[in-house]
């Protein structure tokens, strides 16, 4: 079932993809959506506005890599502040899946 | 023009606060993704029109876009709670600039009020001269303060205030009616009247906070497009509360 990312998701997915390879805008929503098995849509019209946002924080930092054959792409990657930030987002959005799933999976107490 | 140039085109029309280098930068990056997704479109078997068409209907409203982009470049809130704390801060810094001013002067003009052999003191109008400089001062620096705060969406928010202040006094004399205070403090009501008058004020006087708005916001695009390659605004030193200006090695 696809579902649209809240407006706060999406720094963090991204933060998640370029923190496993750096990697240009086009390719982190292909990744989002493939890692996903498309149940995540990524709105292209809030993806880069997103990328300027960590961008100005310092969490991601972009370079233009030249290609031979293929137009310039612009490519980030992680800082050490992006890597601390992932980290913490990653443990608060674990903890909450926890606990949404213990209350999903869960029963009532007696009265 | 097809689709992704008229897209492109659009979107760059409202990339107004930056410099030209930036604005020929995001436009590439946009291109590059656009490209690559329509030859994935193509590759699934759809024609070229139909491929360009779909890849710029999934980034939505150039507008907005632009707008979005603008807003992260210049580092100003986009949520509601950031828009809604720079209002709250406008307004706290009018509200209690106008209460250093006009809270003496009512009190004078009470107290000289009362007596009956007590002419109206010279030193009373010298107040009131100065606390109708101080609010034409304060409400156009309270302009000039939301549109730094704010950036594109200040002027915007300023030409809701009357709405909002007429609302805010309307809820003063709501509350006088249920809560007057004048049976526990005599001339209590006062307090009522003076807090229900400041917003009152601030209806009045919004053409100035309007000017203020306008004027900074002009200034401010004018600067932010000068950036040289390589500088971006420091959102923090970016026309601050103390009118600095800072850019930053990007």
């Amino acid at each position: 079932m696809k579902r649209d990312l809240f407006k706060g998701d999406l720094p963090v997915l991204i933060l998640a993809v370029v923190g496993e390879a750096p990697c240009h805008g086009y390719a982190i929503a292909r990744e989002i959506e493939r890692r996903s098995e498309g149940a995540l849509g990524v709105k292209e019209g809030a993806l880069y506005p997103a990328l300027r946002v960590l961008e100005s924080n310092g969490a991601i930092v972009g370079e233009w890599q030249e290609q031979v054959g293929t137009p310039a792409r612009k490519i980030y990657k992680l800082t050490q502040s992006g890597h601390a930030e992932l980290e913490k987002a990653a443990t608060s959005w674990r903890s909450y899946a926890r606990s949404f799933e213990r209350v999903l999976g869960g029963s009532n107490e007696p009265a | 023009m097809n689709p992704l140039d008229e897209f492109l085109d659009r979107v760059g029309g409202h990339l107004r606060s930056m410099p030209g280098w930036k604005r020929e930068e995001e436009l590439r990056e946009l291109r590059s993704h656009l490209e690559q997704r329509v030859e994935d479109f193509e590759h699934e078997g759809l024609k070229t029109e139909e491929a360009q068409a779909r890849a710029v209907e999934a980034f939505g409203s150039p507008k907005a876009l632009g707008g979005k982009l603008c807003d992260a470049w210049e580092g100003v809130p986009t949520s509601w709670r950031g828009i809604a704390a720079g209002v709250l801060k406008t307004i706290t810094i009018w509200f209690v600039a106008q209460m250093v001013w006009w809270t003496p002067l009512v009190v004078l003009s009470h107290l000289a009020s009362i007596s009956p052999y007590t002419p109206t003191p010279t030193y009373l109008y010298i107040f009131l001269v100065f606390a109708l400089l101080s609010t034409l001062v304060v409400s156009i620096y309270c302009g000039i303060l939301l549109s730094s705060l704010l950036g594109r969406r200040g002027p915007m928010v300023v030409l809701a205030a009357p709405f909002l202040a007429a609302l805010l006094a309307d809820v003063v004399f709501v509350v006088e009616h249920y809560i007057p205070v004048e049976l526990y403090v005599p001339e209590g009501n006062m307090f009522y009247q003076q807090v229900a008058g400041l917003f009152l004020e601030l209806l009045f006087t919004f053409p100035l906070w309007l000017l203020g708005a306008a004027m900074f916001r002009i200034i401010q695009v004018r600067r932010l497009r000068s950036l040289p390659r390589g500088e971006v605004p420091n959102a923090k030193g970016n026309f601050g509360p103390f009118l600095r200006f800072k850019s930053r090695k990007g």
